[in-house]
């Protein structure tokens, strides 16, 4: 059972403001040939490049291919998944870009090279944008899945680099404008192509678009980079490597198994094809509304720029704090200033869902309590980060969570129709809303349901509007929080109880007893 | 708190919870022995009312134990008397859940039921014989405790006692 204070909190927050200060974060320039993947928490690098993301359009439609999400769906899934990571992860390889994440669907790529020509940079990247099309097209031919369709976005500029998790997972992270853009280029429609930014555009002597998301590159463009860039791979060149490599490294068929609540306890890094996770759970996006322009505004300066490090990485830390310490649930991946989780309850086979979507409310709100007090804690500290929100979505449903791709290079990969749905809410979220998807509001307990209302989102949903809101509609959970809390609140555990002895009268419940 | 558990008892929750898949359980009655020592001397089995994850104590049959119990106690209260509830998890771990805490703060709570505390035993079976078991202590006010719970030894049989006889 989770719960969430405010001291806690507050404490965790100090602790992180702390081990942050200002004098040791470094602001670096980016140079010829900076490794960007062992950057420590306090450096941050500022690059000029050029950002692709490539986004596969037709996952939902692989996933609901059957009426009920069962493991055949999520195994068709994933293999299409796998498949392209690898192809993917050829391409990037031989252009030599860098690899920033697969966020399920979506790569994120970044051309640095060459270092001092915009253009060519642009070009390069629209040149492997198609290449990648043209690969991913391919690797459908003799698959039981259809061909990916692929959209891309892409928009150059200087970003700023930052260290993107722990352990294994310490690849860069890009704040700012063109990495927010090209983002929203390639989730910018439904319409397959390439789709430049007009600063993109601009670099490579195209007339701006009226509307960039309803303006591809057309056919002529398209070979005119290419030809610009001489990428030194072809198509048939990538698909033969990835087909050999795939005859020597088979997929393999995915072995599922539930994962015993809490999912605080699930070591990410052990999983792979033959050891994946799925269970019902529910699944968690919380982005950090207006970090792009905060970014913007801040990153010209050196002390600008230290601000938005110190302010990323104690809100993104916080967050993961309550859905790790606090409700006992795993992050999945920071995706920029997103944090994607899960969390459960119940058991391996049978998850509690009326249970799990209550303790994913409170989480919820203890997110956005957190926040409040982190953006406090850091104005005290100096960093004002008070123009930032907090978009908070998620659902309930089906989820796998497993780790794909190259081996030696396994990214972390947690997909289903839940999940890409709970992305979905975070996005129709102004930055003090919270929303539930409409799976997880059938389910929920009619404290969840007076939440939210019939349009499933609702603003300012702290903690405690959500503790008191939920035990006021008779919410096991949240009754359950309140009474411990009442119970630890009443008597310090140190004062001394009164002895245990039988009354003189005979005692004995008169009502029915529930337990589970 | 102590809580002394006789033999007959496990043997008793043993033979119940052989082959069942659903949850069963019952309400548990106990001797003052002093101090904070209680000794279990009885507990009502419920078959029906379980799922393989929920368990309804229904009151009725509860009541007519316990009054069952107190008649065959003369009434003397303050020695023998209702100390708490006891359900099985035959399919995960024998710790309080949310529903079970909450259940237990509504007993020691309500003035009806007339205890200033409540004991919660969960039960498991392993490999139909191992009896995996926790007990924790229900306080108005207060959080949960963890129960001690001591094994009480097997009555001595015709034999041994021959043999201590024999020695002396």
């Amino acid at each position: 059972m989770g719960t969430w204070n405010s001291g806690r909190a507050t404490k965790r927050i100090d602790a992180k403001i702390d081990s942050l200060p200002l004098k040791d974060i470094e602001i670096k320039e980016y140079v010829r040939e900076t490794d960007l993947s062992g950057l420590s928490g306090n450096t941050a690098y500022r690059v000029d490049g050029v950002h692709l993301y490539a986004d596969i359009l037709n996952l939902k439609d692989i996933l609901n291919v059957t009426t009920v999400e069962g493991e055949t769906c999520h195994k068709r899934t994933l293999r299409f998944l796998n498949m392209h990571y690898r192809a993917a992860h050829r391409i990037i390889g031989a252009v030599e870009s860098i690899f920033v994440d697969f966020h399920n669907q979506r790569l994120h790529t970044v051309f640095t090279k060459p270092y001092d020509d915009e253009a060519k940079r642009v070009h390069r990247a629209v040149a492997t944008a198609q290449l990648i099309i043209n690969v991913l097209a391919r690797t459908g031919e003799d698959a039981d899945h259809p061909a990916a369709k692929v959209r891309v976005g892409i928009d150059t500029g200087k970003a700023l680099a930052v260290n993107n998790g722990r352990r294994g997972h310490r690849e860069p992270l890009f704040l700012g404008r063109p990495a927010n853009h090209a983002a929203k280029r390639a989730g910018g429609g439904s319409a397959q192509g390439i789709f430049l930014t007009n600063e993109a555009r601009k670099a490579i002597g195209l007339a701006e678009a009226q509307d960039v998301d309803k303006t591809p590159l057309n056919a002529e463009e398209i070979a005119k980079s290419e030809q610009a860039a001489r990428l030194d791979v072809t198509v048939d060149g990538i698909v033969k490597d990835w087909a050999e490599d795939l005859k020597n490294n088979p997929i393999g068929d995915f072995v599922f198994s539930g994962h015993t609540p809490p999912f605080s306890t699930l070591d990410i890094e052990t999983l792979s094809v033959k050891n994946s996770r799925r269970q019902d759970a529910a699944s968690i996006y919380g982005d950090l509304d207006g970090f792009t322009v905060y970014v913007g505004a801040n990153m010209g300066t050196d002390a600008g720029a230290k601000h938005v490090v110190r302010a990323l990485h104690v809100l993104r830390s916080e967050l993961d704090a309550v859905l790790h310490e606090d409700f006992e649930g795993r992050k999945i991946r920071f995706i920029g200033d997103c944090i994607h989780g899960v969390l459960a309850e119940g058991t391996a086979q049978t998850t509690d869902a009326v249970e799990t979507i209550s303790s994913m409310t409170l989480c919820a709100a203890a997110m956005r309590s957190s926040f409040k007090i982190a953006l406090k804690r850091l104005k005290d500290m100096g960093t004002d980060a008070s123009s930032l929100g907090l978009q908070i979505g998620f659902e309930y449903g089906p989820i796998t969570v497993t780790r794909l791709g190259m081996k030696g290079g396994l990214v972390r990969c947690a997909v289903s129709r839940g999940i890409l749905n709970s992305e979905q809410e975070q996005g129709r979220c102004k930055g003090n809303q919270t929303a539930i998807g409409a799976n997880a509001y059938s389910k929920s307990s009619h404290g969840v349901h007076a939440l939210f209302g019939d349009m499933r989102i609702r603003g300012d949903l702290d903690y405690e509007t959500a503790l008191n809101g939920m035990a006021g509609k008779n919410d096991t959970v949240a009754r359950a929080v309140k009474t411990a809390a009442g119970a630890s609140l009443l008597k310090p555990a140190s004062s001394p109880a009164a002895p245990l002895s039988f009354p003189d009268r005979p005692a004995g419940p008169t009502k029915p007893g529930g337990f589970a | 708190m102590e809580l002394i558990l006789p033999r007959k008892i496990t043997d008793l929750l043993r033979r119940e919870l052989r082959g069942r898949r659903n949850e069963i359980g019952g309400v548990i009655v106990a001797e003052h022995v002093g101090g904070e020592t209680f000794r279990i001397v009885e507990l009502s089995v419920q078959r029906s009312g379980g799922t393989t994850m929920h368990f309804i104590r229904d009151p009725k049959q509860s009541k007519a134990f316990l009054s069952d119990f107190f008649a065959r106690t003369g009434g003397n209260y303050r020695r023998f008397n209702y100390i708490g509830e006891w359900h099985s998890h035959p399919t995960f771990e024998p710790v309080p859940s949310r529903n079970d805490i909450q259940a237990m703060y509504q007993i020691v709570e309500d003035p009806e039921v007339g205890a200033n505390f409540a004991v919660l035993i969960i039960v498991r079976l392993f490999f139909r014989r191992s009896l995996k078991m926790s007990a924790t202590l229900f306080r108005a006010g207060l959080p949960p405790e963890r129960v001690v719970v001591l094994l009480e030894r097997k009555t001595p049989g015709l034999l041994s006692r021959l043999r201590s006889l024999f020695k002396k």
